[in-house]
């Protein structure tokens, strides 16, 4: 399409150069020009979390942003999350011991919101960690496994 | 993907993006922090020919101004809510940026301005910047203009802008002598967004008795409103006081505002006690 414009962005490391319409979501853009369908589409209202992304160093809600507005951005997406040998991160291997998830679909949100909280401090209390995944939504676990994976995360990382 | 095609601006300063807009004024949507405007766009309820993004344009960041302080348009609720100066100057537009409900996600992402330009009643900011006694600063290609905040919110989803203009920033005057902040926000669940605000702005003197008092309520009316508390200078924040600001906080709530977080007869109801609250917080 003669209206495309160019997106330069660096993703999990690797600099990419991709045509897209204007009209693209970041969230489209990264799943479908960036190929990474690991950033989910929920609600597209700002309200869920699936579509969770760190872009220069901050987690973002990918749905609201415009993929034109990213440019020249650092984008870290749920698969760049672990260890460049393919092993899980800490974060990731508490999850999956703690049955962090269930279908997986708000996994970006949660993780990044996670990983987020855990920067900055490393002992959270329940109060501190639920107040951190306050922007996404579960429907399977009920919270209450995902509370517990990030504090076994926080007590492994000690 | 958002169906109506579009031409995308991405301005590197305030000059190219007001020329862009003096060009398409009427058929152009300003895109702040995106958190508004972006779903309303991919929902359809925004139809915009043009849109223009203020990302690279410059209008973020806090700075001292005249003893109070100055704010960017584009300036998130993240830098309000870890900016010292805004903690020191405005400490209730603080503990406002920290409670917007939507996660960190939304506090990255969410601007000031952008929240104030949109004006819904169910929002944080305006109740807020009426509080703080804020000036609305606006630049068009023709010129500039400032605003008081309790004019600049004409109504639900109304605020005092025009086409062709861009809010760039916000001043707060300085703070009363021996300032004290107080900030409540009323919602029913975590991510619901507020049914209403009150913002307390008191200068307390070294006997604690109220030399100056601001009381501004959201999210009641269609737009904020201070409460009469010209007879709570002289007094102590006590149990008098607090009747006092829920009886005069309910009297201003003229113009209530339904939606389908709440009545507005509810509204009205809890305007008194959140008006309350937010003295208290302040004491």
């Amino acid at each position: 399409m003669s209206d495309n414009i160019t997106l330069n962005v660096t993703v999990n490391g690797e600099a990419r150069s991709v045509e897209i319409d204007p009209r693209r979501l970041l969230v489209e853009a990264i799943r479908e020009e960036l190929g990474l369908p690991g950033t989910h589409i929920g609600c597209l209202t700002g309200d869920c979390g699936a579509c969770t992304v760190e872009q220069d160093g901050q987690i973002v809600k990918s749905c609201l942003a415009l993929a034109a507005s990213a440019e020249g951005s650092e984008i870290t997406t749920i698969e760049g999350l672990a260890e460049s040998d393919g092993e899980l991160s800490t974060l990731q291997q508490a999850f999956w011991d703690e049955y962090g998830f269930q279908c997986g679909y708000c996994l970006p949100g949660m993780l990044f919101s996670a990983k987020d909280l855990l920067a900055e401090n490393s002992s959270p209390n329940e109060d501190e960690i639920r107040h951190a995944i306050n922007g996404n939504l579960c429907r399977c676990t009920g919270y209450d496994t995902i509370v517990k994976s990030i504090a076994e995360a926080a007590a492994r990382t000690a | 993907m958002i169906k109506r095609r579009f031409t995308y601006h991405s301005p590197d300063s305030l000059d190219e993006a007001l020329e862009a807009l003096a060009e398409h004024g009427s058929d152009a949507e300003v895109v702040g922090g995106g958190t508004w405007v972006v779903p309303e766009m991919t929902h359809g309820a925004r139809v915009p020919a043009h849109v223009v993004d203020l990302r690279r344009a410059g209008l973020s960041g806090v700075a001292e101004s005249n003893g109070g302080v100055s704010i960017g348009a584009m300036t998130t609720y993240a830098q309000l809510a870890n900016a010292p100066l805004i903690a020191e100057r405005a400490g209730a537009l603080a503990t406002m940026a920290a409670g917007i409900t939507g996660g960190a996600q939304v506090r990255n992402q969410g601007t000031l301005g952008g929240s104030a330009c949109y004006a819904t009643p169910s929002s944080d900011a305006p109740g807020a910047l009426v509080g703080l006694d804020a000036t609305m600063n606006l630049r068009s290609s023709s010129g500039s203009r400032s605003v008081a905040a309790g004019d600049f919110f004409k109504g639900a989803f109304e605020a005092d802008v025009g086409d062709g203009e861009v809010l760039e920033s916000i001043t707060l005057p300085a703070p009363p002598a021996g300032v004290k902040f107080g900030h409540y926000k009323l919602k029913l669940v975590e991510s619901s967004w507020p049914i209403a605000t009150a913002t307390a702005v008191v200068g307390v003197d070294g006997d604690g008795k109220l030399t100056a008092v601001r009381i501004s309520v959201g999210g009641v009316n269609t737009k904020p409103y201070l409460v009469d508390t010209q007879e709570l200078v002289g007094s102590s924040i006590d149990d008098d006081a607090a009747a006092a600001v829920m009886t005069a906080a309910r009297a201003g709530a003229t113009d209530p505002y339904s939606d389908v977080l709440a009545s507005g007869e509810y509204r009205q109801q809890v305007s008194g006690v959140v008006a309350k609250r937010a003295l208290l917080a302040a004491a």
